[in-house]
């Protein structure tokens, strides 16, 4: 054994090999090596490449829930401007868009805007109960994952079933 | 305070605060249906429901900017498309605000 003093001038032998490990020879090899992930750091982290990972409950709500914000944050956006717009515009323009919205081709894109939000909805406070750390254990999440997807369900139902009924 | 942290924090603000708002949105799209054009006017022009409208509008925009920008970060790769991609969707987005608010002001001033 070496004293605390000897550590600066340090020689190992390891197998038949003399490796200086002295603090500074050390240190500078750690250096070297951190030098790497530095580098790499600087790039932003890459998400999952979806096409060779393997899907579970998990990670298909998880792309779902961007998928139905992409759709609801493009489409959905977009479609409410254009219902605003054509008020502005007048009765005329307004009677149109009423027309357009209501009319039987548009129902099932009216249907899925409606599942897309209550689910990034449901989702989304699942991602805030994350937030503040609870359900990260993975029988909460399945649980909290199943209970996001039945409370999508749910609330499209009750809100079709309010647009039918209340004619 | 760094840009991802704040990025963070305003993409949670926006959710919750537009949650009671959009729940609202859908309330009153699916009456609408039922409303005639000069009771949609009169129904626009009073102080709390364009405040609440123009908050709604505001909050819900923003959140879908930042989400639009963390999946055009994740998978819009090379350096000069990304940030053409993130510029173009900054201004489609900033593009409809301006088209809602000022419908809204010709609505409430016409």
């Amino acid at each position: 054994m070496v004293g605390q003093k000897d550590l600066s001038r340090l020689v190992m032998e390891i197998g038949s090999e003399k490796v200086d490990v002295s603090t500074s020879n050390v240190l500078s090899f750690i250096c070297k090596f951190n030098q790497k992930p530095v580098k790499i750091m600087e790039e932003q982290p890459t998400s999952p490449h979806l096409q060779i990972y393997r899907p579970q409950l998990t990670s298909i709500l998880s792309i779902s829930h961007r998928l139905a914000g992409l759709f609801l944050g493009t489409s959905g956006l977009l479609a409410f401007t254009f219902w605003i717009a054509s008020m502005a515009l007048g009765p005329d323009a307004y009677s149109y868009s009423v027309a357009l919205f209501t009319s039987s081709l548009m129902q099932p894109i009216l249907f899925l805007w409606t599942i897309a939000f209550y689910y990034h909805f449901s989702n989304g406070i699942r991602h805030l109960f994350w937030d503040l750390g609870w359900g990260f254990q993975l029988t909460t999440a399945y649980k909290t994952g199943y209970l996001a997807i039945t409370n999508a369900i749910i609330l499209s139902s009750l809100t079709w079933a309010y647009i039918i009924f209340s004619d | 305070m760094g840009k991802g942290a704040t990025h963070w924090l305003v993409q949670r603000f926006t959710a919750i605060a537009i949650i009671p708002l959009t729940f609202w949105f859908i309330y009153a799209l699916i009456e609408s249906v039922s409303t005639s054009y000069e009771e949609m006017l009169n129904w626009l022009q009073q102080p709390l429901i364009l405040t609440l409208l123009i908050a709604g509008i505001v909050g819900i925009f923003w959140h879908a900017r930042l989400g639009i920008q963390v999946i055009i970060e994740d998978y819009v790769h090379g350096k000069v498309t990304q940030k053409l991609a993130l510029t173009l969707m900054n201004v489609v987005i900033l593009s409809l605000v301006a088209i809602c608010l000022v419908s809204i002001v010709i609505i409430v001033t016409g």
